[in-house]
């Protein structure tokens, strides 16, 4: 079985299925990450580096069919599913249609639990994402946050929508990436300057969102374990109202 | 008095509104604008009794002339009185909404002077914040009974959502523990917000620009456990008010019994808050499964404490079970305890693909523990043997119904009954 080693992100991975399905090898060859790692492969195996062209023709494929959203997501998840990922692409092709619905494949099932993972966390980190007012006039808000995955593609349209003349930036912590929104534009920068800028809060909105965060609690009924439930501690350390400062 | 303390005191106050839902709105943002609400089921953070919170719940003011039984900010309570201004309260729900604490504005209040002039100070809090600050995220308004129909029109223009809270589910219950309120009083506004609504309806058909009117609807909520109404006759009024004003959603809210009023449950009487749990759980049902109010309580006037309602229908129809999994129509599966909308929805459209048998049912989401009582696949059965109805129950029981019934001594410990009395009904 031929391994084929992609690099460039999901764009390589994209590539690499042109790759299978060009020489007919697509249902008797690994696609797996470069870089991912030592890999035992058991034949003989090339790298295949990412092609933009060719990435282009199977995602337009792939997305007539339903199928990028998930698959894309599933590789932002960082899991080793290209095989399952390479087997749900054939399947969609085959049957000429996404096969997300069929979660009781072993396959489909992996792909999309870890789809829904990235979901999730790019979910909570739209929820759980706080700003502080750092400086400036007009304001300039700030927020670090601490993701499981790189969701901050995912995340970066919700809140330019959401605050279009807001200027703000997000840190993501562990990826070294910032976006940073002017008004006008979104870049997602590795400059590692812009971690160096303080994150101190001005005015006293946080103090007054953490007084409120108690007074609405009702005592008899508290339930800490439903708590932890929907606000992991792992999250705690940003949140505001949990004492972040 | 502070920005600060206002916003302890009229937060707390406002804290056994159980709504808090954003969504059903669809409202976009604007260029130059702050937020939007077209998201839904965004929950910024949960306090530690649980719940969500997703909208800046306040009262615009505590400071009331009514005199509700069951009602911490009632005209005779003891209590530290607050009030915002209105700039005030619009400028903190826009900061707080730039830091995403928030979605939105949740704005009930007291009623302070006369029901007009309480909606007339609460709108003007939406104008600042939809005309002056740009403001699309979401707000629900908490219109006040007896409020004239222009402020109700004016108020469902500016706000994604209005309520009336229907209080107590019984005319009687009204009358002996809030008796300034009438059932007329609370329908009539929700009859104008549904008239509203439709006249909004045409308007838009003929000119596309018109605004909206309320576009998350109407919802309201009902008080649990203050009077002797029962489960029965909670649900079928639910289902009228669903039917008969189009409600969103209706809510339910355990009573907490520290009032004094001889009508009231006695201040050791349990917080029926497996109650309340069991009440929403049948409102899901008659939501989004195809339940009636008259099927849940068939055998009895009250719900079962032990058995979910879907459980406990099941239970009691054993001519029904057990159903096919790779054959049962949509409808059938959604009767099926441990099969949800989204299971049921997703078993379908598997089985096209390969026959189903336990493990892949488990993979789709249903909760195997319960269904396998109920279901067979590709025609073998793995639930019990015996007919046995009690041993049925044991399997899918909640446990013994007083662990979610708690005393109040076993939820505040060492509490005195306070001066100021919990706002079990804040507002309106
Ligand atoms: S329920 Fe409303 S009207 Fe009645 S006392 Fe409380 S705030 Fe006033």
């Amino acid at each position: 079985m031929t391994t084929l080693f992609c690099g460039g992100g999901f764009d390589g991975f994209l590539t690499a299925v042109f790759e299978a399905y060009r020489r007919g090898i697509e249902t008797d060859c690994a696609i797996r990450r470069a870089g991912g790692g030592a890999v035992m492969t058991l034949g003989p195996s090339e790298e295949i580096p990412p092609d933009p062209v060719r990435a282009g023709r199977v995602e337009r494929k792939l997305k007539a069919l339903g199928m990028v959203r998930t698959l894309s997501l599933a590789w932002l998840s960082g899991e080793e599913l290209e095989d399952e990922m390479l087997a749900c692409v054939v399947r969609g092709i085959r049957e000429g249609r996404a096969p997300w619905a069929d979660r009781s494949s072993r396959p489909v099932g992996r792909v999309t639990a870890a789809a829904d993972r990235v979901r999730l966390e790019a979910h909570r980190y739209v929820e759980f994402l706080r700003f502080r007012r750092v400086f400036g006039d007009p304001p300039v808000y700030l927020s670090d946050i601490e993701p499981l995955y790189d969701i901050l593609p995912l995340i970066a349209g919700h809140f330019t929508r959401r605050f279009p003349s807001q200027l703000f930036l997000i840190r993501e912590q562990g990826f070294g990436r910032t976006l940073v929104w002017d008004g006008r534009e979104a870049v997602i920068s590795d400059d590692p300057a812009l971690f160096r800028l303080s994150a101190e809060d001005r005015g006293d909105a946080a103090g007054m969102w953490r007084a409120y965060f108690e007074s609405v609690a009702i005592p008899w009924r508290k339930n800490k374990k439903l708590q932890a439930h929907f606000v992991p501690l792992r999250f705690r350390g940003r949140l505001t109202e949990f004492g972040a400062e | 008095m502070t920005t600060a303390e206002k916003l302890c005191i009229l937060g707390e106050a406002a804290r056994y509104d159980a709504s808090c839902s954003s969504s059903g709105s669809g409202r976009q943002g604007r260029s130059g604008g702050l937020g939007n609400a077209c998201m839904a089921g965004l929950c910024h953070t949960w306090a530690e009794d649980g719940r969500c919170i997703s909208l800046l719940k306040v009262l615009m003011s505590n400071d009331c002339v009514f005199d509700c039984a069951y009602c911490a900010s009632r005209r005779s309570a003891e209590t530290r009185r607050a009030s915002f201004e209105p700039r005030e309260l619009a400028e903190l729900t826009a900061e707080f909404y730039r830091r995403n604490y928030i979605e939105g504005l949740f704005l009930s209040s007291a009623v302070v002077g006369s029901p007009d002039r309480t909606m007339e100070r609460m709108i003007a809090v939406l104008r600042l914040l939809r005309e002056e600050l740009g403001f699309c995220g979401y707000i629900h308004l908490k219109v006040i009974p007896g409020a004239g129909e222009e402020l109700v029109r004016a108020a469902g223009l500016l706000a994604d959502r209005v309520s009336v809270n229907i209080e107590l589910p019984s005319e009687n219950g009204l009358k002996l523990l809030a008796p300034q309120k009438t059932r007329q009083r609370i329908l009539t506004p929700m009859e104008d917000i549904r008239w509203l609504k439709l006249q909004n309806a045409e308007d838009r058909r003929r000119y596309r620009g018109a605004p909206l009117f309320a576009p998350a609807g109407q919802s309201t909520q009902m008080i649990v456990g203050a009077t002797p109404d029962t489960d029965r006759k909670i649900l079928l009024l639910s289902a009228a008010l669903y039917r008969r004003y189009e409600m969103k959603r209706v809510y339910f809210s355990a009573y907490v019994p520290v009032g004094r009023h001889p009508s009231l449950p006695p201040p050791d009487a349990r917080v029926p808050l497996r109650r309340e749990h069991r009440l929403y759980q049948a409102d899901w049902l008659m939501r989004f499964y195809g339940f009636t109010a008259d099927e849940i309580t068939e055998d009895d006037d009250q719900l079962d404490l032990e058995l979910d309602p879907k459980c406990a229908w099941a239970v009691r129809h054993p001519e029904q079970f057990p159903v096919e999994v790779n054959t049962a129509d949509l409808a059938t599966l959604l009767r099926v305890p441990g099969v949800g909308v989204k299971s049921a929805r997703r078993i379908l459209a598997a089985r096209r693909a390969r026959r189903l048998d336990v493990e892949d049912v488990r993979r789709l989401g249903v909760v195997v523990k319960r269904a396998v009582f109920f279901l067979t696949f590709g025609g073998r059965f793995y639930g019990l043997k015996s007919d046995s109805r009690a041993l049925l129950r044991a399997q899918l029981g909640d446990g013994p119904a007083a662990g979610g019934q708690m005393t109040l001594e076993e939820c505040v410990p060492r509490i005195s009954v306070p001066a100021a009395l919990p706002a079990v009904g804040a507002a309106g």
